[in-house]
């Protein structure tokens, strides 16, 4: 059966849909890749993969889970159902990564990037009474989950693994560095992010617990000495602006809402007026920090009652981020694996 | 032998009668025109070559899907989009002289360009949500499929739309109630254009499908009524073209329509059959707005066929038992609500059975027509029914083992002379 001119000519549009249809996907990425500003996203990784499209490094940044704090007022009155477009603001840290700034739901000003949220935020009964919403209290302590579409890194089969552990994954991460993943992608001016490249840090992190606390120990004894460490693993000396009594780290929250500035002690007295030198750190040279979560200074204003870090539910994760000042050859952020004051590490 | 069987007989029959001299070119003519056989249907030599496509084009996504990196980007891209282009203009050149050839060479490009866009996601990294692309390939097979128009193309619309709808309800826990107009609005008309009664029971099957997980998503408890209302409208669609219709092919089409809906409305006649089911169908406490669109929409289209057919007085037996289950199901699920006081509620034992002895009576029904007419199918699936329903209260009904023990008995007997009555038939058969 032969077909009729007017068929062809059909025919011919369907052929042209099917090549245009997939190469217009492909020409947006170029644009993108071509035109859109830079930016570098640090990582934390692990491997899956995907039946069509072969290995990939899954990629789970920080800010997939936004802390409460960086939502918008109208995303915290509100509420957000599942798969809402959103636009996260970033900002550049030292060490040249971008983090989170703040979560709306219109366009900000500067670099963006569009993602779409993977929960509803705020349970369906709130979400319909949002005059209501104040009272999702549980909710409210939960992180925002937010996917970017940047969240895989295709390889050649079998190279997946090697990244992996390079990443400190699946080796014992009780004495195996983590070395930081350093994303370069391009963002287009509506916040689209495609990426390029990436990179490892010249920096790798080893976080493990220095002390356990005894168990039915008393309240000033209840949690874990934490150590982190930081090697050098570039061919080139660095010089780190530290301040003494470990000074230049913070405690921060890993996702779950507890406003770091309302609830958690930070000030430490000690801290007050104290002075960064440099400090060496020579190429494969390493140096450790260890914190004492029992210190007074590291208390927790729970439902304001003063609490140990050691005593807070087991969602109350936390990690311990460098403060001080950047330095010549800083690749990304010194931060630590996300734990639990009572000693255990994510 | 269903009508596309005979036809595809009679095709090849009526050539070796012409030569024979029994009937001449033109009553030839006249009688193929008569008894359509539409050669488009899926033949084996057809089958194997979609087969060998479809196997050819996986191995080609599964190639990419390596990720060679030492193959530039644009290497990878000007091969997929060469490969995919090349089989498509390779399917066009041939279309007129080889048009087998030209099919499978379509849905080889096909398979192709859902290579191409898993290609271009693993080249630039896209993770942005993945049954998307099922359903971009779908539009691509779709857009071949009206164009040419071509069964294969169809079918493999058909399978990516279903894959798209199932990765949108288990993978992401939405429940894609968007998949059931598509369904309808870009394959279902292809079942008439292409006359495939092939096709027409997959899509059917699909669209029960569809609709089955989006309503569970919905909201649960409406799930067995929608499904319930659009089987009706496969079943009473097929009574309206028997009646319609003089052309056999439509026939078929319609009666392949009907077949997924007889086995699931078999199926929820029995589920009717317990309490618990019906308790929870409260018309009223259906919220979403959407659902209530299906619902309505369903309930019209399948009583204005019902009552269509009944003017013209051919309603089938099948037909009128779904009446009578509709207006079981839906008559209590609106009265037990809104009119009864709390403690007259509890209808729903009183329609359970109901269900039971409709049940019961359609399979002696099928029985002893089978019996009255010779036809062994009908027997056969009386006894089932039959059997089943014994089976599913032997253990909820009969308390007392004397009733049970009896109820068995007079079921085994009856089964024992069904038995007997096909031995009869089979040996009038012989003889």
């Amino acid at each position: 059966m032969s077909l009729s001119p007017a068929r062809k000519k059909l025919l011919i549009l369907a052929i042209a849909f099917q090549v245009i249809s997939v190469a217009v996907i492909a020409l947006a990425r170029e644009i993108i890749l071509v035109t859109g500003s830079p930016v570098t996203l640090q990582t934390a990784p692990i491997d899956p993969r995907d039946l069509f499209r072969g290995d990939y490094v899954r990629l789970d940044y920080l800010f997939n889970k936004v802390p409460v704090q960086l939502l918008s007022q109208q995303v915290k009155n509100e509420g957000i159902h599942k798969g809402s477009v959103v636009y996260l603001k970033l900002k550049q840290a030292p060490g040249g990564v971008y983090h989170a700034e703040k979560l709306a739901l219109q366009k900000p000003d500067g670099l963006y990037l569009k993602g779409h949220t993977s929960v509803d935020w705020l349970s369906s009964y709130y979400l319909k009474n949002p005059e209501k919403a104040s009272a999702d209290e549980y909710t409210r302590s939960q992180p925002l989950q937010v996917k970017y579409g940047i969240e895989r890194y295709y390889v050649e089969q079998g190279k997946g693994k090697a990244i992996e552990k390079r990443r400190g994954l699946g080796v014992n991460r009780n004495t195996n560095f983590q070395t930081p993943m350093l994303v370069h992608a391009r963002l287009s001016s509506s916040g689209e992010a495609v990426i390029s490249d990436y990179s490892w840090s010249n920096l790798g992190f080893l976080t493990k617990i220095a002390k356990s606390p005894e168990r039915d120990a008393p309240d000033e004894q209840a949690s874990a000495i934490m150590q982190f460490s930081i090697k050098n693993l570039s061919d080139t000396p660095l010089q780190i602006p530290l301040k003494p009594g470990n000074c230049s780290f913070d405690l921060i929250t890993s996702g779950y809402d507890f406003d770091p500035q309302k609830q958690l002690q930070t000030g430490r007295d000690e801290c007050i007026d104290t002075q960064a030198s440099l400090t060496r750190l020579d190429p494969q040279q390493s140096m450790d920090f260890e914190f004492n979560l029992n210190n007074p200074a590291w208390i927790f204003k729970n439902n304001k009652k003063m609490q140990p870090l050691g005593r807070l539910p087991w969602n109350y994760r936390l990690r311990i981020v460098y403060n001080g000042d950047s330095f010549d050859g800083q690749q990304g952020q010194i931060i630590s694996r996300a734990f639990h004051a009572r000693g255990n590490v994510d | 032998m269903n009508k596309s069987t005979h036809a595809r007989w009679l095709a090849k029959q009526l050539p070796l009668w012409v030569k024979d001299g029994l009937i001449n070119d033109q009553q030839a003519d006249s009688i193929q025109q008569r008894y359509p056989y539409n050669e488009s249907l899926l033949s084996g030599r057809m089958m194997i070559n979609t087969a060998a496509a479809i196997m050819v084009g996986l191995g080609v996504i599964a190639l990419f899907a390596f990720n060679w990196q030492l193959m530039p980007k644009l290497m990878k891209l000007a091969i997929i989009f060469s490969a995919l282009a090349g089989v498509h203009v390779a399917g066009f050149k041939t279309a007129d002289s080889h048009p087998l050839l030209s099919e499978t060479l379509h849905a080889l490009g096909t398979m192709f360009m859902g290579a191409a866009i898993f290609l271009v996601s693993q080249i630039y990294h896209l993770s942005s949500h993945y049954p998307n692309a099922f359903i971009l390939w779908s539009a691509g097979a779709l857009a071949i499929a009206w164009a040419k128009p071509s069964v294969k193309q169809a079918f493999m619309a058909l399978i990516l739309i279903m894959t798209w709808h199932l990765t949108e309800i288990f993978d992401f826990n939405h429940p894609n109630s968007e998949a059931f107009p598509v369904l309808i609005f870009t394959v279902l008309p292809l079942v008439w254009v292409l006359k495939s009664p092939v096709l027409a029971r997959l899509t059917a099957t699909s669209l029960l499908v569809s609709i089955g997980f989006s309503a569970s998503w919905i909201h649960d408890d409406m799930t067995v009524l929608v499904l319930l209302l659009l089987s009706a409208c496969f079943i009473y669609y097929h009574d309206l073209i028997k009646s319609l219709s003089t052309d056999l092919l439509q026939h078929d089409i319609g009666a392949e329509m009907a077949k997924p809906s007889t086995v699931l409305f078999i199926v929820l006649m029995f589920l009717f059959s317990f309490p618990d089911l019906l308790d929870n169908l409260k018309l009223a406490k259906i919220e979403s707005p959407i659902a209530l669109v299906y619902l309505v929409s369903f309930l019209a289209i399948s009583q204005l066929l019902f009552f269509t057919n009944a003017i013209k007085r051919h309603t089938s037996a099948i037909s009128k038992l779904m009446q009578i289950t509709i207006l079981l199901v839906l008559l209590p699920s609106i009265v037990d609500y809104y009119f009864l006081p709390d403690s007259f509620r509890d209808v729903s034992h009183l329609v359970s059975i109901l269900f039971n002895i409709l049940i019961l009576g359609a399979s002696i029904v099928l029985m002893l027509d089978g019996s009255r007419n010779g036809n062994r199918k009908r027997m056969i699936n009386g006894g089932i029914l039959l059997g089943v329903l014994v089976f599913m209260r032997f253990a909820d009904l009969f308390d007392n083992l004397i009733v049970r023990g009896i109820a068995f008995v007079l079921t085994g007997l009856f089964l024992f002379w069904v038995s007997r009555r096909l031995g009869n038939h089979s040996a009038g058969e012989k003889s």
